[in-house]
């Protein structure tokens, strides 16, 4: 028995759990009750031989990017009606965050954390 | 807790685990220890509705911390598969469970040597029919590995680079290759249908790959795998080792996988006997380059 059991499919566990990517796996880290170690391995992502991501992972961000900076300048001019706006009513916009950004940072982040953990520096 | 004791006559040491005569020995389906653990049902070893793959401490240890370790590794959450069965996907995921397991264990202050190996069927002793693999991290350099570095000495080099070197020029015995492994049923093989699944450039470890090299190591153990079910048109039983660096920092081996089946026929077992276990000196009953013609006809068959 791990001492976490609960409703969460396995890969928003092994997210949560730990997140330490390791060539194409995600590891995730628990402790049996009995204090045995289990450790869960799932698929992350695959990558390139040198350690980068496949091209079609390359392609998937430059879309990514590229509709970022689309959504980027869609919200300069929104913005921009907007003060315009402001200076009609005085009104602001309080919305906190952007999902798809932050995942595309995630995206990223995660895409760097593969590339340092896997390849570099564990030869001995 | 186990003993070691050392075998003046062998020179040799001997693993006394006599809590492992109480493990679990082939379960029936429904209480497989290696499944997921069903809603309301008995928790096994993995308390989740489903995973890819699982390494845990193994319950009936060979080798304990602070001298060893011994470690299950789940290959999937379906009883019925088998290493050659898994998806290309998740095989080459468990070469990269299998290098982080090397790199953990073989950290170890208290592990010289790290040993991944499978047993498969009841042939070779297997007491849990659901995919999955162990390790063993050895408190010492266990005989086999220590020969292995003998031989360096003896051929003046890496003796699997040699070797394989002297295989793919006869190319006899060759049954398989890819772009960065090749598969070969050694010259002096000791079972009738024993191959070793070699990576062609010279890497001491998992650690040295490069990852399109797990993903041919996955591919031509996969390969070989699914041949060996074929040869015979039944499940194939075998004991699976993965030879690597000693994790002691002495001498630097070459990662290569020796597979050692019992059969010699559909039906027919070798067994260790007289000789092989009086003498150590192994009888067989077929020419390598034989079988090699049968095993690489059944890889082919099903490429």
């Amino acid at each position: 028995m791990t001492s976490n059991q609960d409703g969460k499919t396995l890969s928003q566990r092994a997210r949560n759990t730990a997140g330490e990517l390791y060539g194409t796996v995600c590891v995730a880290r628990q402790v049996k009750e009995d204090g045995r170690a289990l450790i869960l391995y799932t698929h992350t992502m695959d990558i390139r031989d040198d350690g980068q991501e496949t091209e079609e992972q390359e392609d998937e961000e430059k879309e990514t990017e590229e509709q970022e900076e689309q959504e980027t300048e869609e919200q300069k001019q929104e913005e921009q009606k907007q003060e315009e706006h402001n200076d009609d009513d005085g009104s602001t916009d309080s919305d906190g965050g952007d999902g798809d950004h932050e995942n595309a940072a995630a995206e990223r982040t995660e895409a760097a954390s593969i590339e340092d953990t896997a390849d570099k520096a564990e030869r001995r | 807790v186990s003993e070691l004791r050392f075998n003046e006559l062998r020179g040799e040491q001997v693993d006394y685990a006599v809590h492992r005569q109480e493990r679990t020995f082939l379960p029936t389906r429904a209480h497989c220890p290696l499944c997921p653990t069903k809603p309301g049902g008995p928790p096994t070893e993995i308390p989740l509705a489903s995973f890819q793959i699982a390494v845990f401490d193994n319950l009936f240890p060979a080798f304990t911390a602070p001298h060893g370790a011994a470690e299950v590794v789940v290959y999937s959450d379906r009883h019925e598969d088998a290493f050659g069965t898994l998806s290309a996907s998740r095989a080459e995921d468990l070469m990269w469970v299998w290098r982080h397991r090397y790199r953990e264990l073989g950290a170890r202050a208290d592990i010289e040597y790290v040993l991944i190996f499978e047993n498969r069927g009841v042939e070779v002793g297997v007491t849990l029919h659901h995919p999955h693999g162990q390790i063993y991290g050895y408190p010492f350099l266990p005989p086999v590995p220590a020969l292995e570095l003998a031989a360096d000495e003896r051929l003046g080099g890496c003796a699997p680079c040699i070797l394989l070197e002297r295989e793919r020029r006869e190319g006899r015995r060759v049954v398989y290759e890819n772009d960065a492994v090749t598969v070969y049923l050694p010259y002096a093989a000791r079972w009738p249908y024993e191959a070793h699944v070699t990576l062609r450039e010279h890497r001491p470890s998992l650690l040295d790959c490069q990852p399109v090299e797990l993903r041919l190591l996955a591919e031509g153990l996969q390969a070989l795998a699914r041949g060996y079910d074929a040869l015979f048109e039944r499940p194939f039983p075998y004991v699976m080792a993965l030879h690597q660096a000693p994790t002691d920092g002495r001498g630097q081996g070459h990662l290569h996988a020796e597979l050692y089946p019992p059969l010699r026929t559909a039906h027919k077992l070798k067994y260790l006997a007289g000789s092989e276990q009086g003498a150590g000196t192994f009888i067989c009953d077929t020419l390598p380059e034989e079988s090699a013609v049968a095993l690489r006809e059944a890889i082919a068959r099903v490429a």
